[in-house]
């Protein structure tokens, strides 16, 4: 081998080298374009997934909807990616830090909905942990900018209640008493899961707590600015007010759920319907303060 | 935009120049993009608690206060139902009563109030059949009630329309399965039983269109029942049959195909047959063509509906040109149908009409597969089209009867094959003279309605060869030398006066390509054609052109059809023009320009009667015409 052929050999094995380095850092961190790709794809599947329960449970043959695709794992698996990116992102940059742990908190939303309908998709329960993590993170960082991103930071201020109230509900919100109950004991058992009146209680206090947060950070009716969206084609108000008016349905079909099972004997003791009434009508008081207008559950 | 590589490279250029500041403004694009966020999910409601939502709302206390009708059922102090008996039945019938009977009620309300109560049933299991129907009908006709109020209700002009969709789908079993037993809307016959619901509901909204748009139109169920059941029936059989023929695995192809063909043809075709109802609603009354036994109206569209939906599934999605001039033929047919079915269906059975009107969609559909690439297929359809429409309002009433059997047929093919041959690719040479398209279609129009208004012509149950050979003549000499010094108006009145100097001598002046001689008008408009274009390149001034040669070729029409003239006599006649012509082109001749039309018509008498040599001066010419 002359020194020509070796210098070309070795030039072409840094070049290697390079090539290699660039995909392993590639692969260390994904961009926040690619996750949030995924996260919108897998999104979308979730919706489909929603869709089909819902048309399942509207056909009557059964009380108790079947579950949904198992999307858990990969929507965790999202939320560690976004909170390893983070980490990576320049402290100069809260901003783009930010849209991480918001990232994070969404995707872990999904995952903690899945567990508490079908259990949890890794040993332990992590969603919970990465939701907590994006959460305060999240929050701290957007404490330390003067003007933080508005939807991101509102969001992150009532993630953890928001995603509590959806995991807790997720076995009976599609539940759809009737006379002709075909799974008595699965109805039953769903029942007695219903969260007791101080654990609901609190959960729709700190559900507030953290509206109240988010309503400082983008005021309802304020412009919010850019093309930050809850939905596609909405806004930051519009994500707050439609998360408003279901929590208020919550609160109200928990309550119906109450009487309901009362006058067949299978009320769960551990909940008061006058109480249950009262909270759902104080939901339903906020959303009339706050908007104007009453809640419609039939459309919401 | 189109992104060619070149403009990749140029922005990827761009965006390095600008370095750091297109970074942040990627990242900032990238952050602030839109995002779903999780939202609660949404809640089922049963009925109960849908009707305790609606007594909690503000406004509808009172029902359930102390003293309300429904205060039994009520527990103040929860704001919420009574523990301890049952709502179901009363609870919720009550609510039904309450919306039904609100004191708010606008115009078109009521048909909203239905929509509300039968959508309440939504969330507790699937809606029967009956109620699916209902509620989709009830969506169409709430498009309207903003904007259209009068259309609904009791006594709106859509209640005719409504009614025949609900016998449709009430009375027509052959149509739609049972719509009272859920067992025939599922499984794999869901599929079916939805596409044909899918149809009236289709048809309801092109007929709410059509009633909004034409506040005129005035309809009768039993007008209107036979003729949309005719439309639609054959949709459902076409998707039934692929349906049962597609393989496994293909069936959704089949399903996705035929709501491509619904969506595309239904509504044009619904509206044609509204209109023509409203344009001929004695007919639709039950009238029997062709005599005992003959076929009622429902069977004729019917009949043309299957021909021109087996065209239509022949068709690309892309061809929406074709597409929509297909439904303009369809529309004119029904309107002759209607006004007069003898045009189309000569005496005979339901059998026998079926067959004739499928040749007729068959004929059309082969000449337009059949002519070479590039010809405007779309405009041939809307000539044959509007050939139908003229022979209908052209033809003598006095004459209506068997002399006319089939007639209209046999026109339309005609004029397609006498002006094919003018629309080839590349050299449109009739679209070039005519202004517009619609020009075209007026030419055939002033053609055929003189042609049509002379029974001579029209005879025995097929056009006269007078009807390709005018048309073709006419087209012909559009696209021959000298042509182009004609407006496009100008031609028109020379078709107009070519077509009634052919309707008062038929079979003389105008001859089909391939006879012996081409007749002697055919012979007279190319001649003054040559005579006009030679002037030109002679590089006299165009005297012959414009409104003067427009209204020379209509006088020697005239001086044909009034006088019978031999080829050599044709020939003298152009020779005596060339005379005239080269005079009045002269910058001090005898002549002016604007005085040959008249003179030609004096003096081209004098020369066939032969009380003129054709080859005298222009001065004895003069005196021969009381110059």
């Amino acid at each position: 081998m002359t020194s020509g052929q070796q210098r070309g050999r070795l030039g072409r094995l840094a070049l290697c080298w390079a090539l290699l380095a660039l995909l392993v850092s590639g692969c260390a961190a994904r961009t926040l374009d690619d996750l949030s790709a995924s996260y919108e794809r897998l999104t979308a599947e979730a919706s489909q997934s929603e869709a089909n329960r819902r048309t399942a449970s509207a056909s009557g043959d059964s009380m108790i909807v079947p579950p949904g695709a198992n999307l858990g794992p990969a929507f965790a698996s999202i939320s560690r990616e976004a909170l390893q990116a983070a980490q990576n992102v320049s402290s100069s940059d809260l901003e783009t830090r930010i849209a991480f742990y918001r990232l994070a908190a969404s995707s872990a939303h999904f995952a903690l909905v899945e567990e508490a309908r079908s259990g949890p998709g890794t040993p332990g329960g992590g969603a919970a942990a990465l939701l907590n993590e994006a959460q305060s993170r999240g929050s701290e960082a957007c404490a330390q900018l003067k003007t933080p991103p508005q939807r991101d930071c509102a969001y992150l201020a009532v993630a953890g209640p928001l995603a509590t109230l959806a995991a807790s509900s997720e076995t009976w919100r599609l539940l759809k008493p009737q006379d002709k109950v075909t799974q008595p004991d699965r109805v039953r058992a769903i029942l007695d899961e219903l969260a007791g009146d101080a654990d609901f209680d609190a959960q729709l206090a700190g559900y507030q707590a953290g509206r109240q947060k988010a309503i400082a950070l983008a005021p309802i009716g304020a412009s919010v600015g850019g093309p930050a969206t809850a939905q596609r084609g909405g806004s930051v108000m519009d994500f707050f007010q439609l998360n408003d008016a279901r929590v208020a349905c919550l609160a109200r079909k928990r309550a119906d759920l109450a009487v309901w099972a009362a006058n067949r004997g299978q009320a769960p003791s551990r909940i008061d319907r006058r109480q249950a009434g009262a909270a759902a009508a104080a939901a339903e008081q906020r959303y009339r303060d706050t908007y104007g207008g009453t809640v419609q559950c039939g459309s919401t | 935009m189109i992104v060619t590589p070149t403009l990749l490279v140029f922005g990827v250029q761009g965006l390095i120049k600008l370095g750091r500041a297109s970074r942040e403004a990627y990242e900032q694009y990238v952050r602030d993009r839109p995002a779903s966020l999780p939202l609660l999910g949404t809640v089922s409601r049963t009925p109960v608690e849908q009707a305790a939502e609606f007594f909690r709302q503000p406004g509808n206390e009172a029902w359930v206060a102390a003293g309300g009708t429904f205060a039994a059922h009520w527990d103040a102090d929860a704001n919420g139902l009574r523990e301890g008996i049952e709502h179901e039945g009363p609870i919720v019938a009550a609510w039904f009563t309450v919306c039904a009977s609100a004191p708010s009620a606008t115009p078109f309300e009521p048909a909203r109030s239905v929509a509300f109560l039968v959508r309440q049933w939504e969330g507790d299991g699937p809606p029967p059949p009956w109620l699916r129907l209902a509620l989709a009908l009830a969506d169409v006709a709430l498009d309207f009630g903003e904007a259209s109020p009068a259309l609904l209700g009791p006594t709106g002009t859509s209640q005719p329309l409504l009614e025949t969709v609900a016998a449709l789908a009430d009375r027509s079993r052959a149509l739609l399965p049972d719509l009272n037993d859920p067992d025939q809307w599922t499984g794999d016959r869901w599929i079916r039983a939805n596409f044909a619901q899918s149809l009236l509901v289709t048809v309801f909204r092109a007929g709410l269109t059509t009633l909004a748009d034409n506040p005129g139109i005035v309809i009768r169920e039993q007008h209107l029942q036979p003729l949309l059941a005719a439309t639609i029936a054959p949709l459902r059989d076409g998707f039934e049959k692929a349906w049962a023929n597609a393989p496994a695995g293909a069936q959704l192809g089949a399903l996705v195909r035929w709501e491509s063909i619904r969506d595309q043809w239904l509504p044009a075709m619904a509206v044609g047959a509204i209109r023509a109802v409203a344009q001929d609603r004695g007919f639709f009354l039950g009238k029997v063509v062709g005599g005992p036994g003959g076929s009622n109206a429902g069977q004729l569209v019917g009949a043309l509906a299957n021909s021109l939906l087996d065209e239509a599934a022949k068709l690309g999605g892309q061809d929406l040109l074709l597409r929509d001039t297909w439904i303009r033929f369809w529309s004119a047919a029904i309107g002759v149908i209607a006004a007069r079915p003898e045009l189309v269906v000569p005496a005979g059975t339901p059998a026998v009409h079926e067959q004739i009107l499928r040749e007729l969609v068959k004929q059309v559909a082969g000449k337009l597969t059949a002519v070479p690439a590039g010809v405007n297929r779309a405009l041939l359809l809307e000539l044959a089209a509007t050939s139908l429409e003229v022979v209908n309002d052209s033809l003598p009433l006095m004459l209506r009867g068997t002399g006319w059997n089939g007639v209209g047929r046999d026109v339309v093919s005609r004029v397609i094959e006498a002006l094919l041959p003018v629309l080839r690719e590349g050299d449109p040479l009739l679209l070039r003279r005519l202004a517009s398209p619609a020009q075209a279609v007026e030419l055939v129009t002033v053609v055929l309605g003189e042609i049509a208004a002379s029974p001579q012509l029209v005879v025995g149950g097929v056009a006269g060869p007078e009807v390709s050979a005018v048309v073709s003549s006419i087209a012909g000499a559009m696209a021959a030398q000298g042509a182009e010094l004609l407006t496009a108006g100008g031609w028109l009145a020379v078709a107009s006066a070519a077509a009634q100097a052919a309707a008062r001598n038929p079979g003389r002046l105008f001859k089909l390509e391939g006879a012996a001689a081409s007749g002697a008008g055919t012979e007279l408009v190319r001649g003054i054609l040559l005579q006009a274009s030679e002037l030109l390149e002679a590089g006299k001034p165009p005297v012959l052109s414009g409104a003067v040669l427009s209204e020379l070729l209509v006088e020697g029409l005239n001086i044909v059809a009034a006088r019978a003239a031999t080829p050599a006599q044709i020939a003298e006649l152009v020779g005596v023009l060339r005379t005239l012509a080269r005079e009045a082109a002269s910058p001090d001749g005898l002549i002016l320009p604007g005085s040959l039309p008249p003179l030609f018509a004096r003096i081209g008498l004098q020369v066939l009667a032969k009380k003129v040599p054709a080859a005298a001066t222009v001065v004895q010419l003069l005196e021969g015409a009381g110059q």
